[in-house]
């Protein structure tokens, strides 16, 4: 299925090219969850992601569907 | 340890030893817990009784990382409750090198005399003449000021606003470049500081007196433990060097908390255009600094230079609150605009927030559309002239509500709420009801917590115990001087007792983990007491009534924490 990414905070310096208008489309296997396109884009746990989809942060053993929108940030405990 | 206490009524200054009842308190915990003790609770904020208290944090002026905040309290005029305005910069690390605990300023102005206070390298504080610069903005103002006393001082100052007495006037004091562009904007300040005839308060950097570390080695391993710290984490250690707290406009947007249009919707339209990425793109594009050290002794640096396109300064720090404020709130979705609105708060001297947030009561109001990025940029210059609706700006956003009628005020106790909606983050909705100080982020922000995934931000669960236990954490914390950037990564249990050991070490005691939530509390209690016997209850720890009868898209969710609920959030 394909799913769009964007990517927020520092993350997108680690894909080469990234622009932020532009996104990514990535290809992943039906059924995969969030914790699957985290790995998938080597996006490791310690990077602090965060993963939205339309409007709520989703836990890492959630599915995503074909067609979503993915924007993953970094946590940040205020301003 | 000394007390500096001044006296506008009668231009006495005093210098005393530390009292043994203000023994191991700084920052907010001695502001609060002395305005409790000293201040009349149902005093005119700006008549003679009321106190402005500048304390620097327990730690200021120590060589450990990010402890330049000062705590500025007295009561407030915007608010009628007690009040801890907290600012970055340099002057609390140069009081910290003076070893001056505290600096009072007492009484009022007398036929409108406007005076300067210098407290000079050996800590000797006298009064200056100041009626020449009356009504000076504050860049023009600090600008002249470290022409005459020299670059190597801090200066901590009032704009216009101050001077009228405005109840969104702020305090701005100097970055580490020597300009006037942090704050402690919140609860009025500015207005006290100006009751009191004090244009300026001037700070000579080179103090070589500060108070002694008990065990210098320990403190030494101990900030060595918490640099490392800070280096690793993802907040502290990249996402704020690289955006700023701006790289929070993003996620707030994408979870639906962002209050748009006098907090109509939970998403702004082109939200895109001002969020941390767009904000660090232009500024790297202009030649600007993107990361920036705004305040002595940080190493995060947080802050940012904004450029206008010819690359030329406008502004720094461009933040989220900020942002928000200007350009949600607003409706502009137009940095350069949102930058030049932060200046001119900066130099008339109010807080960017209420300000904001006043703006957009008014074009909520029909008095301007939302969008309109001159009228705002008008709306703040009237402020400056004191003209008939500056002065009800600058009196804050109920002001503004009352004279069009509006009920539509986001505001708790008079002060605005900040950049997170209480209907999508219900947490945050807690923490700005039931904060001594008014609605107040910095008092209690939930919102780690739900980008953590520890908290569902729209569901009812959780959300007391979450603000309670922040609002104590963040009590201590301000009376330590530590900056928020940092005082995060104490989560990570190294760290944390590497914080614990810097104190132990600084003063030779021996507390142990719980004492340091035990402080937050003490200081809780002195600030809801203060509050108490100004006539404050618990009816006023409340929302105004839209956030619970007004669906928020795109969650259509209202505030649904219960009244019995929000009692219980002081329950210790």
């Amino acid at each position: 299925m394909k799913v769009r990414v964007s990517l927020y905070g520092t993350l997108g310096r680690d894909f080469p090219g990234y622009r932020h208008t532009m996104g990514l489309d990535v290809d992943i296997a039906d059924g995969s969850t969030v914790g699957d396109l985290l790995r998938h884009l080597k996006i490791v746990p310690f990077r602090g992601a965060a993963v939205s989809v339309n409007g709520r942060i989703l836990d890492t053993d959630a599915k995503i569907t074909d067609g979503s929108h993915a924007k993953i940030f970094q946590t940040v405990h205020g301003g | 340890m000394k007390f500096i206490r001044v006296n506008m009524s009668n231009k006495t200054i005093t210098v005393e030893d530390v009292p043994q009842a203000y023994m191991g308190l700084g920052g907010r915990g001695l502001t609060s817990i002395m305005i409790n003790a000293e201040v009349p609770p149902k005093c005119d904020p700006l008549g003679p009784d009321n106190k402005l208290i500048f304390a620097p944090g327990l730690l200021s002026g120590t060589p450990l990382i990010n402890t330049s905040r000062l705590s500025v309290g007295a009561k407030s005029p915007l608010t009628g409750t007690i009040k801890e305005s907290n600012a970055g910069g340099t002057a609390a690390a140069d009081l910290g090198h003076l070893g001056i605990t505290a600096i009072i300023i007492e009484g009022t102005a007398v036929d409108g005399d406007l005076s300067f206070l210098k407290i000079d390298a050996e800590g000797n504080a006298s009064l200056l003449p100041a009626e020449a610069y009356k009504g000076k903005r504050t860049y023009e103002l600090v600008s002249a000021l470290l022409e005459e006393h020299g670059k190597k001082n801090s200066v901590l100052c009032i704009g216009p606003a101050g001077e009228y007495r405005m109840a969104v006037a702020s305090i701005q004091t100097t970055d580490v470049d020597g300009r006037p562009c942090r704050a402690a904007g919140r609860g009025g300040l500015g207005a006290v500081m100006g009751s009191k005839g004090l244009k300026a308060l001037i700070i000579d950097q080179g103090g070589k007196s500060p108070d002694p570390i008990a065990d210098p080695e320990s403190f030494k391993e101990a900030n060595k433990t918490l640099v490392k710290a800070v280096k690793a984490d993802v907040m502290a250690g990249q996402v704020m060097p690289a955006l700023g707290t701006a790289g929070l406009v993003a996620p707030v947007n994408a979870m639906g908390a962002f209050p748009s249009y006098n907090a109509r919707k939970g998403v702004m339209e082109g939200w895109e255009k001002i969020s941390g990425e767009a904000m660090a793109q232009m500024i790297q594009e202009r030649g600007g600094n993107t990361t920036h050290m705004g305040c002595a002794q940080c190493i995060v640096h947080c802050s940012n230079e904004f450029v206008d396109k010819d690359g030329k300064y406008v502004t720094s720090s461009l933040e989220y609150e900020t942002i928000w404020a200007a350009g949600g709130m607003t409706g502009i979705d137009d940095l350069d605009t949102i930058a030049r609105l932060d200046y001119l708060c900066d130099d008339i001297g109010v807080d960017t927030m209420s300000t904001g947030v006043g703006i957009a009561v008014a074009m909520d109001s029909g008095y301007k559309p939302f969008g309109d990025r001159q009228a705002a940029i008008e709306m703040l210059e009237e402020i400056a002239r004191g003209s008939e609706f500056g002065k009800i700006l600058g009196n804050g956003p109920a002001a503004v509500g009352k004279h069009f009628n509006n009920d539509r005020v986001p505001v708790v106790k008079g002060q605005s709420i900040a950049a997170y909606d209480p209907r999508a983050m219900k947490g945050n909705g807690v923490t700005f009801a039931t904060s001594p100080m008014g609605a107040d982020h910095t008092a209690g922000n939930v919102v780690g917590e739900y980008l953590g995934k520890k908290l569902d931000p729209l569901g009812v669960e959780g959300q007391i115990e979450a603000s309670r236990n922040l609002q104590i954490a963040m009590a201590s914390v301000d009376c330590t001087g530590l900056c928020f950037m940092v005082a995060v990564t104490l989560e990570n249990p190294e760290a944390g007792e590497a914080f614990l050991k810097a104190i132990n070490a600084k003063f030779g005691t021996h507390l142990g983990p719980d004492d340091i939530p035990a402080l937050g509390i003490r200081v809780l209690k002195a600030e809801k007491e203060f509050n108490r016997k100004a006539g404050f209850t618990n009816k006023d720890d409340r929302l105004p009534r839209f956030f619970y009868e007004e669906p928020l898209p795109p969650h259509n969710a209202v505030f649904d924490i219960s009244d019995e609920a929000l009692d219980s959030t002081f329950d210790f």
